[in-house]
């Protein structure tokens, strides 16, 4: 594979709450390739989000990485001074959240929200050359009227084009990686398409990877090459979207893609029985296994490890451990 | 809405201080007066007239800025509030000032370094201020700084220093814990990890945009720190002997001064009521939501 | 989206497995049973008005330590007959003004009347004025709040009525209530009832605004429950806890409302005596007998720290939005 532009190694993010030790990520990995764009899916609470904030460097209190390695272009993020790590942020890494009504700030006009990211990033920069640069970008990401817009308020402006204003500002200094957290969920079905659309297009013009954090595999079919299943902190599966679409593995995965509505179909909506268990207490076997349709004996008792299905895609699960004596392949 | 909220003010304080016994001139003049002198007066302060008719003509008078002759002291209301006002004023603004410079920074930093050593200083020292009544503090200073500071009268500024410290001291505890709150509060918002995201510093986003957030209801409370102020300043002023508008109003309880009560106390609620209405406008002016809205 | 082959696919492999382990469908059933049984230990405990004081004594101490505090001090002055040797008002002028001793804790004042003592019994004060204005300002601010939130063509009226109250500066309002009625204790709770009212009617009226568009409340009303029983019944129970902090919360405003009110020579009268009027007494000592000012400040400072320290804790657990 090569170096990747991100990779994840291993990582664990706990949180110390009251009630006890969550672990939020549990020994988790990612490889993320310059360019590509990559899906991590999963329902709530399976610790997407927080694996998107441990690499930014956003968990609150009591949230903590405890382990493992998230390696940028070579440079162990964990590891580096936190003035260091904030040069990237928003600079060769940025971020769109899902909450596009609440994201910006209500008193500040939006123009001079996008303009501090580059500002701050470019330092040769002078305002006036930022503010021309900001309105150019406005217009990059379809904002109608982009010099008018340029000194309103959050609360003047529609959803949609709140989160064309999130998507400028993670934009406006050329990132190497954007990290989309849910960034259609709070939208219209009609807006996220368009949104998802200039997404796509971003990424293609300017070569940018792309962390696309969904519940959705609709977007993810749409929108990624390769594609990680997450339940309850740990990976599930994981391989190129083509491939796991086709030969889906892991029970959970084919419970989600049961899960979305199909149109031709009239069969009754599958749903995954039971709910995400509690963090705070999993299951000692496979964590899915209360869950899962298949489950065995062994299921109950430990955990499966990640195995090679085909080259590239892992599934966790022992309906895919290869038998004693087999050769791995 | 304001103008009803002070007839209201006007009305309730007439009514009050009607009911209470005791005849105006007896207390104005002795006892010794002619009967016709006594009732030529009656005539001319409408006494003779039913309540509801004098609160009109008083309602009318005061629109014209006069609030009648104190009894005690036979000068003009308004002449003597003018007087005073501006004593406590100066006070009431230092005060406020003195709250601002400490009670501002005390809750920012108490809610940026949240449960440290300085922020349970400040919040301890802010509880104590508004968990113990102004006289006594005041009194403690007093014997602290006797000979140091003038302790009593309004000579100098100097004279000031003491009763500003006791007044503002107070006011101080609420805006520090008010500041730290809000801000902790504004602190947990989405639009502040936007701004982490972009690699603002920790204090950058505090200061841009967290703070300015922040003091929305710090603003608000401002205003209603006017009230608070003003009623601490009746204390603050008997303490320490300041001819203010306070003590203008404990004089005339204490002398049965009616005229002089009622205009006191009627001008210091309508200080009070435009203290808001600035803190509205004011408020407005910060927040963008209201000014577009636009009187909503 | 998945074809059916491949659900097949999976489902023929998950069979033979099955096979292979002899693993019946009721073990299978058992072992998620007992899974999700011992997840219901990890459930959140109910969030019960009873767990939250128990939360919030386990995790502010200082809260904890206060209620401790305020049960000593009420202790302290309710039983202040069994405590102390001396009479409050027993004038001895051969004991003026005596320091801090083993026989006088507190020292004497300048009538030579046992500092501590006066404490004491002065606190009966303090407290019945803590208490008695602020229940029954509330109980008038918490009918009009819910009257003025739910009905409203009585909104208009309450609420300037409030406005007008709460426009006036508090001690200036006190100041001509007991000049209008006379100073005497009774009195006092009657001007303070009369001013405290207004801020409770806020809160609840807010809490009622958005209580009322919830859904438990609209089915009441769907269902033909009657207003009246709405509010007693729907709304009243939800604005508890913040009604506990408010209460918690003004009882010190109280207290010190009647200290300016005594000091200012229209609140407790001599020779009943509250610890406002006791620092007020000492002004002309407190110079040379500096116990006679600073004992009772200490009094009120303590007492009303602890509610507030008490009041700052129940609002963190009881409703940590309003701040």
């Amino acid at each position: 594979m090569g170096e990747a532009l991100l990779q994840i190694r291993d990582l664990h993010t706990n949180f110390y709450t009251r009630e006890g030790l969550v672990r939020a990520v549990d020994g988790v990995s990612i490889d993320i390739e310059a360019g590509e764009s990559v899906g991590i899916v999963g329902e709530s609470g399976c610790g997407k989000s927080m694996t998107a904030m441990s690499l930014m460097g956003l968990l609150k209190r009591p949230g903590k990485v405890d382990e493992g390695r998230i390696l940028f272009d070579g440079q162990d993020l964990t590891a580096m001074a936190s003035g260091e790590r904030r040069r990237l942020m928003g600079n060769r890494i940025s971020m769109i959240f899902q909450e596009p009504m609440t994201s910006l700030n209500p008193v500040t006009t939006v123009g001079r929200q996008v303009r501090e990211a580059l500002l701050l990033h470019r330092k040769d920069m002078s305002r006036a050359q930022a503010r021309d640069r900001v309105i150019e970008v406005f217009q990059l990401v379809g904002i109608p009227d982009a010099a008018k817009r340029y000194g309103e308020y959050p609360h003047q402006l529609s959803g949609g084009l709140r989160q064309r204003v999130m998507i400028a500002m993670a934009m406006v200094c050329d990132p190497a990686l954007l990290i989309a957290d849910e960034p259609t969920t709070a939208l219209d079905v009609t807006i996220e398409a368009q949104i998802l659309h200039l997404m796509k297009q971003l990424q293609e013009e300017r070569g940018t990877a792309v962390m696309m954090i969904t519940h959705n595999l609709g977007v993810v079919a749409q929108f990624c090459t390769r594609l990680y299943v997450m339940y309850a902190g740990k990976v599930m599966e994981s391989g190129t979207v083509r491939e796991i679409f086709k030969n889906v593995c892991h029970p959970y995965t084919e419970g989600l893609m049961r899960s979305v509505p199909d149109m031709k179909s009239r069969e009754r909506l599958y749903n995954i029985r039971g709910m995400v268990p509690s963090m705070l207490h999993l299951p000692r076997g496979c964590r899915f296994c209360p869950r899962c349709p298949y489950s065995m004996a062994r299921c109950f008792e430990r955990e499966p490890d990640l195995y090679e299905q085909s080259p590239g895609h892992f599934v966790r699960c022992f309906l895919f451990e290869p038998e004693k004596g087999e050769e791995k392949p | 809405m304001t103008i009803p909220v002070l007839i209201g003010v006007v009305f309730l304080i007439f009514v009050m201080l009607s009911v209470v016994p005791g005849d105006p001139l007896t207390v104005m003049m002795g006892e010794k007066v002619k009967v016709d002198v006594i009732e030529r007066l009656s005539e001319s302060m409408h006494l003779n007239d039913p309540w509801y008719v004098r609160f009109v003509w008083y309602l009318w008078d005061a629109l014209h800025g006069d609030f009648g002759t104190s009894y005690k002291l036979m000068r003009s209301v308004t002449s003597l509030i003018a007087n005073a006002f501006p004593k406590t004023l100066m006070l009431a603004v230092t005060a406020a000032a003195l709250s601002w410079i400490i009670g501002i920074p005390a809750g920012i930093i108490s809610a940026v370094k949240k449960n440290s050593l300085a922020d349970h200083l400040f919040m301890g020292a802010a509880l104590c201020g508004v968990s113990i009544p102004a006289f006594s503090v005041g009194m403690i200073l007093q014997n602290l700084f006797n000979g140091i500071l003038p302790v009593s009268g309004f000579a100098s500024p100097r004279h000031l220093i003491l009763p500003a410290l006791v007044l503002g001291w107070n006011a101080a505890g609420t805006i520090a814990r008010l500041t730290r709150s809000s801000l902790l509060e504004v602190l947990e918002d989405d639009y502040i990890r936007t701004a982490r995201a972009k690699g603002l510093a920790p204090l950058s986003v505090i200061l841009r945009h967290g703070l300015k957030n922040s003091l929305l209801p710090v603003i608000t409370m401002m205003a209603i720190q006017i009230s608070s102020l003003l009623s601490g300043a009746v204390i603050t002023e008997t303490l320490f002997s300041i001819p203010g508008i306070g003590r203008l109003a404990v004089d005339a309880i204490n002398s049965r001064d009616m005229p002089l009560l009622q205009g006191t106390v009627i001008f210091t609620t309508a200080v009070i009521i435009a203290g808001n209405l600035a803190a509205d406008i004011l408020y407005s002016v910060v927040d963008p939501r209201i000014r577009v809205e636009g009187g909503k | 989206m998945a074809s059916f082959e491949q659900a097949a696919s999976l489902a023929a492999r998950a069979a033979v497995a099955s096979v292979k382990e002899r693993f019946s469908p009721e073990e299978r059933t058992a072992a998620i049973e007992q899974i999700e049984e011992e997840e219901l230990k990890y459930l959140p405990a109910p969030d019960t008005i009873k767990t939250k004081l128990l939360t919030m004594c386990r995790e502010n101490r200082a809260a904890a330590v206060s209620a401790a505090v305020l049960a000593v001090m009420a202790f302290a002055i309710i039983f202040a007959d069994k405590l102390t040797v001396y009479d409050p008002n027993a004038v001895n002028l051969m004991e003026r003004l005596l320091p801090p001793s083993g026989a006088h804790w507190c020292g004497t004042d300048d009538l030579g009347r046992d500092v501590f003592t006066r404490i004491l019994y002065g606190g009966r004060v303090s407290l019945l004025v803590g208490v008695i204005p602020t229940t029954i300002s509330m109980v008038i601010g918490v009918i009009l709040g819910m009257i003025s939130g739910y009905i409203r063509r009585t909104e208009a009226v309450i609420m300037r009525l409030a406005d007008i109250v709460l426009a006036f500066p508090s001690i200036v309002l006190a100041m001509v209530v007991m000049y209008t009625l006379g100073a005497t204790t009774t009195n006092i709770f009657i001007a303070l009832s009369m001013i405290g009212w207004a801020k409770t009617a806020r809160v609840v009226r807010s809490q009622t605004l958005s209580l009322r568009e919830q859904e438990f409340v609209e089915a009441a009303r769907g269902m033909g429950v009657r207003k009246w029983t709405i509010m007693f019944r729907h709304i009243l129970p939800n604005c508890l806890p913040s009604l506990i902090v408010l209460f918690t919360l003004n009882i010190p405003d109280a207290i010190l409302s009647e200290a300016n009110l005594s000091f200012l020579g229209v609140g407790t009268q001599p020779p009943d005596s509250s610890w406002g009027l006791m620092v007020s007494q000492a002004r002309t000592f407190a110079q040379s007998s500096p116990w006679m000012l600073i004992f009772p400040s200490l009094a009120i400072l303590i007492m009303v720290l602890s509610l507030n320290f008490l009041g700052d804790g129940l609002r963190d657990v009881m409703d940590p939005h309003t701040r």
